[in-house]
């Protein structure tokens, strides 16, 4: 049966993806913006943040839970050109030569993780999930400390071993990470295929990945020639072919896009790839990314889980702050920097949401818990990890003055 | 009255400018106090200083007289730069600009002169982040170190050609063999010390200048030739910087043995008519190198550049002898006589590669001597 009036559609009861992409980009920039006017200081990031949680499931629910479901292929898109921007600024070269950097990261890496893990287990939180809960702690957010480092334009040793450590942290993080899903595996006695093969599989699946792709852009790099346009177009669809590969073969895209970038890097022997500026398109996936982080964010955790939260956040600060103080003389750092690049390091990465959902996909009840003590800690690390971040470039005097 | 410090003729030294990349796209980056403070943490008797822009850092050698043993001083002050370098993932290159900086990132080291000239003369400071080699040679007195800046004139495009590596700024190539000179003049206060003939005369034109609060010091001078009276010498201060320290001690020894020869030609005497084609033959050697025409004042003779450095080192043959510069001369010779020049080795480079970052790769690599 057809009228006149069949040919408008019926009032939508939800956002599609394209138009919540669109509400959540806009808002976020108003969101960053109108938190600029207030608190000059304050880095985008968290004003990204804040507008995602107002508009997310928690507030006001303008982007629901199944839109956000919806939407994490930009946001898969979006933190694969993070990593893989990480990656390539990190030099494995540097980290063999300069051994103090790396011990900084291993040490900051593994005492924390120690530390975490006993203090979950004074509040009587499960080990397993203590332990899990503990290596998300060693990993902070790429993301966070990337954008800043962008935003405030910081050059020189704090910035550039933050970045660094960074890296070690995240991949010792994903390491320990999988062990505790072996851990689960076991627990739920899921036969030691899934224990023993399940790691081996995400690690070294991962790294032949993004072996590959780096081989990759370096081959089709060299036969395109140095046009940087061509060569973004090039870095952009092998990362988005790296994070799509990624969700096909089960593998941590984390990792592959990490290697994906270091390989890049230090394979290219002959410069074939001109660093590529992917500032224009990473700028608006930053806007994306947190956004979507900041609705991902569940409050109500908060309200039971505050006390194991808050002693949580303060002993990885203790911890990181002491450590690299410590540890500044091998960092070739005075006291003072080697205590903010500590205080730099404290936001918490959101990919730990990402871990924790992959793993609720395993083994839903196991998982409820573990994302709910997840989200208490990163809903605050999330508003005020990104302030540390900046203050302690502009402290350290990195920051474009 | 400025005091002139009398210095032992003919010795000499140089300082160097040098540029802080990071290693990732080889661009500038601040690195100059992470930089001194890995060096400072032993003591090393060297100078070494930071510069107006946080990306640059001088070097200094101390005074010599036999360029071998300046060489030797500078291959040490390399060593402790390059380890603190690499300690801190930075590279140092040479050459007398960026080839794609921009301006407008640079940041002003934070001393109170730098911020004064920054804050004078607004975006010409950080257009200043370029790079050069400075030549000083020790003179008997300051009569002396005005009739030595005054005969050294006409040789400037020499200096200019044998050390251009700046064909590239900006991210463009600028068709000149030395880019670096030109940003230089667009300070008020660059150019030319006035035709004055002896140090009295000097002083007479420095207290007007200071009366008319237009200078303070005598770095307040941007000139391409200067007497310095602190160190009792003249500094040259056209080159860029080279991009091997090689070429570097070559030019300080052949500013020297051309010292020699006017110390010791007491007949000759500078003439005003030198800078009646003084800045058309500076714009020949920047724009040019070694294929710029030179016309001499004196005689109206035009030359190429390349001719005239040969039939310089030819007439400084003997000075060479006695003063032992003969070997340092000779490199430059063969440079000359090839058309070598590092503008030209940059060039070549960037044909081969068709990147700029792989150029400031290859020039720090040359500099830091790890190719």
């Amino acid at each position: 049966m057809t009228t006149p009036a069949s040919f408008f559609p019926a009032w939508p009861h939800t956002l599609n993806v394209l138009t919540a992409t669109g509400v959540i980009l806009i808002l976020g920039l108003l969101g960053a913006h109108l938190l600029r006017r207030l608190f000059p200081q304050v880095p985008a990031v968290t004003g990204y943040v804040l507008t995602g949680m107002l508009i997310g499931p928690a507030a006001f629910n303008l982007i629901n839970v199944s839109l956000l479901n919806d939407i994490r292929l930009v946001v898969d898109l979006s933190l694969g050109l993070v990593l893989f921007e990480l990656g390539r600024r990190v030099d494995y070269k540097w980290l063999l030569r300069e051994k103090g950097l790396l011990i900084t990261g291993v040490a900051l890496s593994s005492v924390t993780f120690v530390a975490l893990f006993a203090l979950l287990l004074q509040f009587g939180i499960d080990k397993v999930i203590a332990s899990m809960v503990a290596a998300l702690g060693m990993a902070t957010s790429p993301a966070v400390i990337l954008s800043v480092v962008r935003e405030v334009r910081a050059e020189g040793q704090v910035s550039e071993r933050m970045l660094n450590i960074v890296v070690i942290g995240n991949a010792l993080a994903f390491v320990v990470f999988s062990m505790g899903v072996a851990a689960v595996h076991m627990e739920y006695q899921a036969g030691w295929k899934s224990y023993v093969l399940h790691p081996i599989y995400l690690l070294i699946g991962s790294i032949l990945l993004g072996a590959l792709m780096s081989r990759l852009l370096l081959w089709i790099g060299r036969l395109l020639g140095r046009d940087s346009q061509t060569q973004l177009i090039l870095v952009l669809a092998l990362i988005a072919a790296t994070v799509g590969i990624g969700a096909m073969f089960n593998l941590s895209a984390l990792i592959a896009l990490l290697t994906f970038g270091i390989a890049s890097r230090f394979r290219d022997a002959g410069y074939a790839i001109v660093e590529p500026d992917l500032s224009q398109f990473t700028s608006l996936f930053y806007v994306a990314l947190f956004v979507f982080a900041g609705a991902n964010l569940e409050p109500t955790h908060l309200r039971t889980l505050w006390p194991a939260a808050l002693a949580f956040i303060a002993l990885r600060l203790a911890i990181t702050v002491c450590l690299t103080t410590a540890l500044a003389h091998l960092n070739d750092l005075p006291l003072r920097k080697g205590a903010l690049l500590g205080f730099g390091l404290t936001p918490l990465s959101g990919f730990n949401i990402l871990l924790v959902q992959h793993a609720v996909g395993f083994y839903p009840a196991f998982g409820t818990q573990l994302s709910a003590l997840v989200a208490a800690v990163l809903i605050i690390l999330q508003v005020v990890g990104p302030i540390c971040t900046r203050i302690a470039l502009v402290a350290a005097g990195e920051a474009k003055r | 009255m400025l005091e002139f410090n009398n210095s032992t003729p003919l010795t000499m030294g140089v300082e160097l400018e040098l540029q802080i990349v990071n290693r990732r796209d080889y661009n500038l980056t601040r690195g100059s106090d992470d930089l001194l403070r890995v060096i400072n943490k032993t003591a090393h008797g060297h100078d070494v200083k930071p510069e107006i822009t946080e990306s640059m850092i001088e070097i200094a050698t101390s005074v010599h007289t036999d360029h071998q043993e300046m060489l030797t001083e500078l291959k040490e002050i390399r060593a402790l730069l390059v380890a603190a370098a690499q300690k801190l993932n930075l590279g140092l290159a040479g050459g007398g600009a960026h080839p794609f900086q921009h301006w407008e990132d640079q940041r002003i080291y934070p001393t109170e002169r730098y911020k004064l000239v920054s804050e004078l003369y607004g975006y010409l400071a950080k257009q200043f982040t370029v790079y050069g080699q400075h030549i000083h040679i020790g003179c008997p007195s300051g009569d002396e170190a005005i009739r030595l800046s005054h005969l050294l004139a006409r040789y400037i495009p020499h200096f200019i050609a044998l050390s251009a590596s700046s064909p590239f700024y900006q991210g463009v190539d600028t068709t000149f063999h030395s880019s670096r000179l030109t940003s230089i003049n667009a300070f008020p206060l660059s150019g030319t010390m006035p035709f004055v003939c002896d140090w009295e005369a000097f002083n007479a034109y420095f207290n007007k200048m200071a009366q008319l609060k237009i200078v303070a010091s005598m770095k307040d001078f941007y000139w391409d030739i200067r007497p310095k009276p602190e160190y009792g010498t003249v500094e040259i201060r056209v080159c860029d910087t080279p991009l091997a320290i090689e070429t570097a001690v070559a030019l300080g020894a052949y500013a020297q043995t051309l010292a020699g020869h006017f110390f010791a030609e007491r007949a000759l005497q500078p003439l005003q008519e030198t800078y009646l084609t003084y800045t058309y033959n500076r714009f020949q050697a920047c724009r040019f190198g070694l294929g710029g025409t030179l016309i001499d004042a004196a005689g109206g003779a035009q030359t190429t550049i390349q001719d005239d450095i040969l039939r310089t080192l030819q007439m400084l043959a003997d000075t060479a002898a006695d003063l032992g510069t003969a070997e340092a001369l000779d490199y430059l010779r063969q440079r000359a006589t090839a058309g070598v020049s590092d503008a030209g080795w940059l060039r070549a480079c960037y044909a081969r590669s068709g990147s700029l970052n792989d150029v400031v790769r290859q020039q720090s690599a040359a500099w830091m001597a790890v190719a």
